[in-house]
């Protein structure tokens, strides 16, 4: 058990020290506060590129989904079938091809 | 103060920096990497992922071959606590019948990927479903899927990525993996508590990925494949492939082959090659133009003479090689139009055997051109016997591939240079910039005009009047030379009667020739019992529905009057 005395003695001892490295001590604290503070931010920062990198996939993902798309849309096979069963179109013959020389 | 306390005090300091010191000594020091790596475990996750690969276009920039990104999700059934809740959430989230995941989670123990074509927007979802589950053996991996939209169109010529190492392994994607990149790549993944990635801390080298742009026309393509496919249902072969080159450039505007197959569901095929320039066969007849053209250089024919053709054979080296009619009297062009094969042997026979070898070679027979992985070299062994010179003059003791015959034929078509054929039109990066590009390159010249003036009249001939006249245009003149080669059959250890390759091999309009075209059929079946098969018939059809509407395509006038019109 500690005495009273003891107890003030040690509190004095105490104060008396801080008061001595008050400098050193607030030094140390704004060090390890600014630490803190910058390990946060460096991760939000990481997490906000993450977050971006995987925006910018997601949307080169649609893009290239668009990309498919489209030739799937466009491929000679479809369209051959659209224009020969939907539209009755047939394969050319060229006694029906006029050419007209646009030089003349 | 008593003095042993301060001691027994001052012993239990030292005893207990003493385990400490030990301990951080025994941390840091002595089970160092232990501990650094259960760190790294518990923060820091590798992970594989397939890398995007670059795209594939035809020379008008349609998409041949584009890689979509896509997750993949995987399962380690063995750590699975709860197996029905977990199949029905997935079922519902991905789409997957409920009973087919059931049963991955109850036969499977170890790593299993569900499904690898997942839609990166539902990355979230997973992801809270794994923490609102608790299975934490329920993983998402980033991936790409190599997706062909033309389907089986230029299959065998693209060829196909490996799912597993997202590497080409045939065709142009094989020939092509130093420059469109792909592949798997390690990443050192930091993640949270929770286990969800935060930032990528360490990649694998990263490749070169550029695109690559074909020198085939989609269309040209989708006009070749049509005829082929006709050929085909109409002649049941068991190989058949179209060709289609410029002449003037080496640029292959179409390669369709039969078999084919769909690069997406590769591995549901049992032959993925490309005849077109992985097989070589012996050409027959097609042979027949190079030895005129030969003589004619030598200077040992005369276009006017006439040739006896012995009325159906002839015997060399004591061994008689017949012909498919009988034939009398022939002048050199209607040798080639009605390809005498007497008539042809006896030409060749006039010549330096070294100089016709030499010919051959020179044309590019019996070697790679150097386009395509795994590319047949063809046969063609120098044996100047008569016999063997007469066998070759019908091309029935070498073999070539239609890619070669192809690149010969052009020689013809424009003005006697052989060019090196062109696939791989260049290479462009994300801008579309080229950084590479291949230009048209001539090889050697290989034929005078004099001899061309002198040949190119007999092939046109073959179609207009000869043994491919079923296949000629109404509105285009087309030089060519059809053939029709005996195989070698086993069984009778002789050559058959009954199996054929058949050829044609031509280029079209004359006036100005714009396209090199092989046809080519292995086996083709008659179309009605007791037919002749020759190349000519076997490729009548295909010529028709190809000339008209490639020239069409390309908006050409016609260089020939319609005879009703």
């Amino acid at each position: 058990m500690i005495a009273v005395s003891d107890k003030v003695v040690l509190i004095r001892d105490i104060t008396a020290l801080i008061k001595r490295n008050k400098l050193s001590l607030t030094v140390i604290f704004v060090s390890l506060i600014t630490l803190i503070g910058y390990s946060h931010l460096t991760f939000s920062i990481e997490k906000e590129v993450y977050e971006l990198n995987h925006t910018k996939s997601l949307l080169l993902s649609k893009n290239f989904e668009l990309k498919k798309e489209i030739t799937e849309l466009s491929t000679p096979e479809r369209i051959n079938t659209i224009a020969k069963t939907d539209l009755g179109m047939v394969n050319v013959d060229y006694r029906q091809v006029k050419f007209i020389d646009v030089n003349k | 103060m008593d003095k042993s306390r301060v001691k027994l005090v001052l012993f239990l300091f030292f005893s207990l920096f003493c385990i400490i010191t030990g301990r951080m000594l025994y941390l840091q020091w002595i089970n160092q990497e232990h501990y650094l790596n259960t760190a790294k475990n518990q923060y820091f996750q590798s992970e594989k992922i397939k890398l995007p690969r670059g795209t594939i276009y035809d020379r008008n920039g349609k998409f041949l071959v584009i890689s979509v990104p896509k997750l993949a999700v995987y399962v380690v059934p063995k750590f699975i606590k709860n197996k029905e809740t977990t199949a029905k959430q997935l079922s519902l989230l991905l789409g997957i019948p409920y009973e087919e995941l059931l049963n991955i989670l109850n036969t499977r123990k170890n790593y299993t990927v569900i499904t690898d074509n997942v839609d990166l927007e539902l990355k979230p979802k997973i992801l809270k479903l794994r923490s609102d589950l608790k299975e934490w053996n329920i993983g998402i991996e980033e991936t790409n899927i190599r997706y062909y939209p033309q389907n089986e169109i230029a299959g065998s010529t693209i060829g196909y990525v490996s799912r597993k190492t997202g590497l080409g392994l045939e065709g142009v994607e094989y020939l092509l993996n130093d420059y469109l990149g792909g592949g798997i790549a390690d990443l050192i993944v930091l993640r949270d508590a929770q286990g969800n990635p935060v930032s990528i801390e360490k990649a694998s080298a990263e490749k070169l990925s550029y695109n690559a742009v074909l020198s085939i026309d989609l269309n040209i393509q989708y006009i070749a494949e049509e005829a082929l496919k006709e050929l085909v249902v109409q002649r049941d072969p068991l190989e058949a492939s179209v060709l289609i080159m410029n002449p003037k450039t080496g640029e292959i505007l179409a390669s369709a082959t039969y078999p084919n197959y769909d690069p997406n569901y590769y591995y549901k095929y049992k032959i993925r090659k490309n005849i077109n320039f992985q097989h070589a066969y012996e050409v027959g007849s097609v042979a027949k133009p190079i030895v005129l053209a030969e003589a004619v250089e030598e200077g040992k024919v005369n276009m006017n003479e006439v040739i006896d053709c012995l009325n159906g054979g002839i015997e060399v080296d004591g061994v008689r090689i017949r012909d498919h009619k009988r034939f009398g009297l022939l002048t050199p062009i209607q040798i080639i139009q009605h390809s005498s094969n007497v008539g042809a042997i006896k030409i060749a026979l006039r010549l330096d055997s070294k100089r016709l070898y030499d010919k051959y070679i020179q044309l590019g027979f019996g070697r790679k051109t150097g386009i395509f992985p795994g590319e047949a070299s063809g046969f063609l062994r120098p044996d100047y016997r008569p016999v063997n010179v007469a066998y070759s003059s019908i091309g029935q003791n070498w073999t070539a591939t239609p890619l070669q015959v192809a690149v010969a034929y052009s020689a013809f078509a424009n003005g006697g240079y052989l060019v090196k054929p062109i696939l791989v039109k260049g290479l462009t990066d994300n801008s579309g910039k080229f950084i590479q590009y291949s230009q048209p390159q001539v090889v050697r010249k290989v034929f005078s005009k004099e001899v061309l003036d002198k040949v190119i009249p007999a092939m046109i001939e073959v179609v207009e009047n000869g043994t491919a006249k079923g296949g000629k245009s109404e509105f285009f003149t087309i030089a060519g030379k059809t053939g029709t080669a005996q195989k070698y059959d086993p069984s009778i250890k002789a050559l058959s009667n009954t199996k054929w390759y058949t050829w044609f091999a031509g280029f079209f309009p004359v006036s100005d020739p714009k396209f090199t075209v092989v046809i080519f059929a292995n086996e083709p079946k008659p179309k009605f019992p007791g037919e002749h098969i020759g190349g000519g018939g076997v490729s009548a059809d295909v010529l028709k529905n190809l000339v008209d509407r490639v020239m069409f395509y390309y908006k050409n006038k016609p260089d020939k009057q319609p005879s009703n019109q």
